[in-house]
């Protein structure tokens, strides 16, 4: 009781989440009087980031840093508008494509809005676009980083559930589109509303230029793919792989990054990783200090207690996980479900593990655009420059559409894993 | 808890004499910022070093020597990076926080807010000064015969607690903690002041 | 009373299995006044965590594999010693022998009260080619965990060894960046290793125990007469899970027969030099080794 109207007192008074949370365990922890856990807080609070599938997180956003300084981003752009002639609502397109274009090679929600911020909402803006939609179709396109692979989601997923990485990265696949046909008909939609406006028409040379001009940057995600397959790099270390690979498009292919550029990088991703890492050491030892109370074994005996059918389980985790999403981000909530309800859902429900984690990430990754807490709402509405409150109600299409999607794979499983069994 | 804080205000009060800290604010804020440039630069080279790691495990591996150590050192970089940047992020007032509150209200209770939220701040970084300064335990330490009795005495292992592949204690790597909680104290106290002096001329 | 187990294996295994047996035995055989909360999957933190939380007293009792002890004293690494017992079988006489008995004795230094040494599968290779010899496994990366004793195994028979996160290694042996793994039939089923494998060899070359642990802060407060209930389940329940192992293995071998990779039988002769010499090395790093062979040769 205490415990929770801390929270949200800390919440609405404005003290940042990853602080609320490390202190209302502290305050957990003397309320429930096991005081002898606070030897172990900073171990916790040190040991919640000691996870291998966590370096993907700054390598990811390193990533970033090196697509938007080098021009990367940049060429998807104009080669998503090369193939989008005069359509109404063009650049609204244009930006979903590009969206799509990098989130195959970026895995993380957070890194991917950074750099289509920047590089679409002005280019919209001038085009005529009403800004906060702009911002608002970037923040929406910025989910599909965590579903189309590679994905810091899976990778957290996989590594907590010990399944398969990169099958669970197949099995995101279907999802993806899924979610990019939806976005598509919601931009539709917005378009008429809006009356966006429609843009000039490119010549044929220009769009063969362009085409070429992305070519490289079209390389990047061959070589994540091909680095992981070939046998020289774990999926986390594709990452590392991807950014020098970035680096050297950058430097000598399209000669917009000098070395200058280079260690401001660096820099950069490790105060932006910085931010959403402290926020999951502060949700770890939070999750601990709760677990150490045996509240999500409990949580999960009430719902095994409620239904035997595995449909009204997965409609059930959906509504505790979209209550989770709205508080937590999707990084901690994985740590703190996945543990306690995989093995129901599989043991008890039979329930395939690739399927739980599919709905479990796509149902976290739509708390990423809640307030209170939305890593990704916050981002965008920093980089956009729009209220996040303004912007959580344009989100509201984007979040029914992936909802739509999202009951779509509960009720058939197949969609989430039917094309690991093709390949 | 906003009652704590309130009465945590008062007690700091006289202090914390508001003159006092208008004059402080500037000199505090410069600190700050500086602090701030040195960890930002701690904080990238770690995530160069991970960087390197990683592409050290790459090339080691497809050579058929695989190396050892790189995974946990990486890990601890992360860690690093993690905690000092974290310190930045309060600098810079980056972390996230839910401001649908402050800011629909007026701006002299906004700001009041703000000086509530630091010293709520300031209250948690104090607590877990206090929980480091007991696992670190250095009074003890310094008692103590032997590494052996200090931990039978004190059930606290941490200078015994090793890495699985560096060969160095765990407690190196853990000493972010209390460097953390220190740089994030200056620049909480650093925003505090700017707050107060900025309240001061609001209201003369 | 209220007491907490925590482990790292997830629900379906022998371990958290046994963990639950215990709690329902402690719950009746005390009128329900002893009440145990298991918790799997690592969720109270990993080994290292764990351990912390035991010394601490904030956690009551864990399993521990004996990698977390190794790391702080190697003598706990002489189990790891390859063929030093047949089977599951001689593992099991083994870890009731003097040698064992000591070691259990002695985690008092660590802040913990030993309860009873249980263990996992026997350790087995799988590999991604062809093996007729050890020649074949010299020069290929195998995935290991970071214990100086297992490594100086590998490096000793010309292997390289790859110490790699356990959730990663599917997609590591898939792929080739690792060519094969020390690893055990229970694992190698349930983790879908032998997908991507060209021979499975049943080497049985090393046990791999674990612990049974209280907190010996904890310890001290809990009631002589709740002791005496504690050691018994336990030790009986941690003496049930070592000879499940013999059938565990037993059945999950038959299991993987039934895929097309080939298992091949071998025996301490196939690893050539290596094995005498990793004994030179570490009978004189931990002389202690000395005593466990003597265990042996009592049997
Ligand atoms: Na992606
Ligand atoms: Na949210």
């Amino acid at each position: 009781m205490i415990v929770g109207l801390s929270f949200v007192g800390f919440l609405a008074l404005g003290v940042p989440i990853a602080f609320t949370l490390a202190g209302v365990a502290l305050i957990y922890i003397f309320a429930s009087g096991n005081g002898i856990l606070l030897q172990s807080y900073g171990q916790q609070l040190y040991g919640g980031l000691e996870n291998y599938g966590l370096l993907a997180l700054p390598l990811f956003i390193l990533l970033g840093e090196f697509m938007n300084a080098g021009g990367i981003g940049r060429r998807l752009m104009a080669l998503a508008l090369a193939f989008l002639g005069s359509v109404r609502g063009g650049l609204a397109y244009v930006n979903l494509i590009a969206n799509m274009m990098m989130a195959a090679i970026l895995g993380s929600t957070v890194a991917q809005i950074t750099i289509m911020s920047r590089l679409a909402v002005p280019e919209m803006e001038r085009a005529g676009y009403p800004r906060d939609v702009s911002v608002a179709i970037t923040a929406a396109g910025g989910l599909l980083a965590p579903v189309i692979p590679p994905s810091m989601l899976f990778i957290i997923f996989g590594v907590v559930a010990q399944i398969p990485i990169g099958d669970l990265f197949i099995a995101g696949i279907v999802p993806g589109l899924l979610i990019f046909a939806a976005f598509i008909l919601v931009i539709a939609w917005l378009g008429r509303r809006h009356g966006f406006p429609a843009n000039e028409a490119m010549t044929l040379t220009q769009r063969v230029r362009a085409v070429a001009d992305a070519l490289p940057a079209a390389l990047i995600p061959l070589i994540i793919i091909g680095s992981i397959l070939g046998g020289f790099a774990t999926p986390t270390e594709s990452a590392a792989v991807a950014s020098l690979a970035a680096i050297l498009v950058g430097l000598f292919v399209y000669r917009e990054m000098t070395l200058a550029d280079i260690l401001p990088a660096f820099t950069n991703a490790a105060r932006g990783s910085a931010i959403v890492l402290f926020l999951i050491a502060a949700a770890q030892v939070f999750s601990w200090v709760i677990t150490f109370e045996n509240l999500p074994a409990l949580v999960a005996a009430a719902m095994q207690a409620m239904t035997e059918s595995p449909i009204v389980f997965l409609l059930l985790l959906n509504l505790l996980l979209l209550c989770l999403g709205m508080i937590t981000d999707p990084i901690p909530a994985i740590i703190l479900i996945v543990p306690v309800l995989l093995p129901v859902a599989t043991g008890v429900y039979g329930i395939d593990p690739f399927h739980f984690g599919v709905v479990l990430c796509l149902n976290l990754t739509l708390g990423l655009l809640t307030p209170p807490v939305g890593t990704g709402l916050f981002t965008a509405a920093l980089m956009g420059n729009v209220r996040a409150e303004r912007l959580s109600l344009l989100l509201i299409p984007f979040f029914l559409a992936t909802a739509a999607v999202l009951l779509l794979i509960v009720f058939f499983p197949v969609l989430s894993t039917g094309l690991k069994g093709l390949l | 808890m906003q009652e704590t804080s309130t009465r945590d205000a008062r007690a700091m009060a006289p202090a914390l004499a508001p003159g006092r800290i208008v004059a402080c604010a500037p000199a505090l804020g410069r600190l700050s910022r500086a602090l701030a440039r040195i960890e930002a630069a701690v904080a990238g080279l770690a995530v160069f070093v991970v960087f390197s790691l990683l592409m050290a495990n790459v090339v080691s591996r497809s050579f058929g020597r695989p190396l050892i150590w790189t995974d946990e050192l990486a890990v601890n970089c992360m860690v690093w990076a993690a905690f000092i940047g974290a310190s930045v992020g309060l600098a810079h007032r980056q972390h996230i926080a839910v401001m649908l509150l402050p800011d629909m209200l007026p701006g002299r209770v906004g700001r009041a807010m703000a000086i509530a939220v630091d010293l709520s701040l300031l209250l948690f970084l104090g607590v877990l000064a206090v929980v480091l300064w007991r696992w670190f335990d250095p009074v003890g330490l310094l008692k103590a015969e032997t590494l052996e009795a200090f931990s039978a005495d004190t059930f606290n292992f941490i200078y015994q607690e090793p890495t699985v592949t560096l060969g160095v204690s765990k407690f190196w790597f853990w000493l972010v903690l209390p460097v953390f909680c220190l740089t994030a104290m200056l620049h909480v106290v650093a925003g505090l002041a700017a707050h107060v002096a900025e309240r001061g001329e609001a209201h003369p | 009373q209220q007491y907490r187990i925590g482990l790292i294996t997830p629900p379906p295994h022998q371990w958290s299995k046994s963990a639950e047996v215990i709690a329902k035995r402690l719950d009746e055989g005390s009128n329900g006044r002893i009440k145990l909360l298991v918790f799997p999957s690592g969720q109270l933190g990993n080994e290292a965590q764990m351990l912390q939380q035991l010394q601490t007293g904030a956690l009551d009792f864990a399993f521990l594999t004996v990698g977390e002890l190794t790391n702080r004293d190697p003598n706990y690494g002489i189990f790891l010693a390859p063929y030093l017992v047949k089977d599951a079988a001689g593992a099991r006489r083994l870890l009731k022998g003097k040698v064992a008995q000591k070691l259990s004795d002695e985690v008092t230094k660590f802040g913990l009260k030993g309860l009873g040494w249980g263990m996992a599968g026997m350790r087995q290779i799988v590999m991604a080619g062809k093996v007729e010899s050890a020649a074949d496994i010299a020069g290929k990366k195998i995935r290991t965990v970071p214990l100086k004793q297992e490594l100086d195994f590998w490096t000793k028979l010309g292997a390289a060894p790859t110490p790699m996160p356990l959730p990663a290694l599917y997609d590591a042996f898939a792929n080739r960046q690792v060519d094969g793994m020390q690893i055990d039939f229970e694992g190698t089923w349930n983790s879908k290793y032998y997908d991507h494998a060209g021979t499975i060899i049943e080497s049985n070359h090393m046990m791999f125990p674990m612990i049974a642990v209280a907190s010996g802060r904890k310890w001290q407060a809990i009631p002589a007469e709740d002791q005496v209930l504690i050691e018994k389940v336990m030790s009986e329940e941690i003496d049930n899970i070592v000879a499940a192992y013999a059938k565990i293995d037993a059945d999950y071998l038959a299991q993987l027969k039934t895929t097309k990779v080939p298992v091949i039988k071998v025996d301490r002769a196939f690893f050539g030099k290596a094995v005498d010499a990793w004994y030179a090395e570490w009978s004189e790093q931990t002389p202690l080794l000395g005593a466990l062979e003597a265990d042996v040769a009592a049997q």
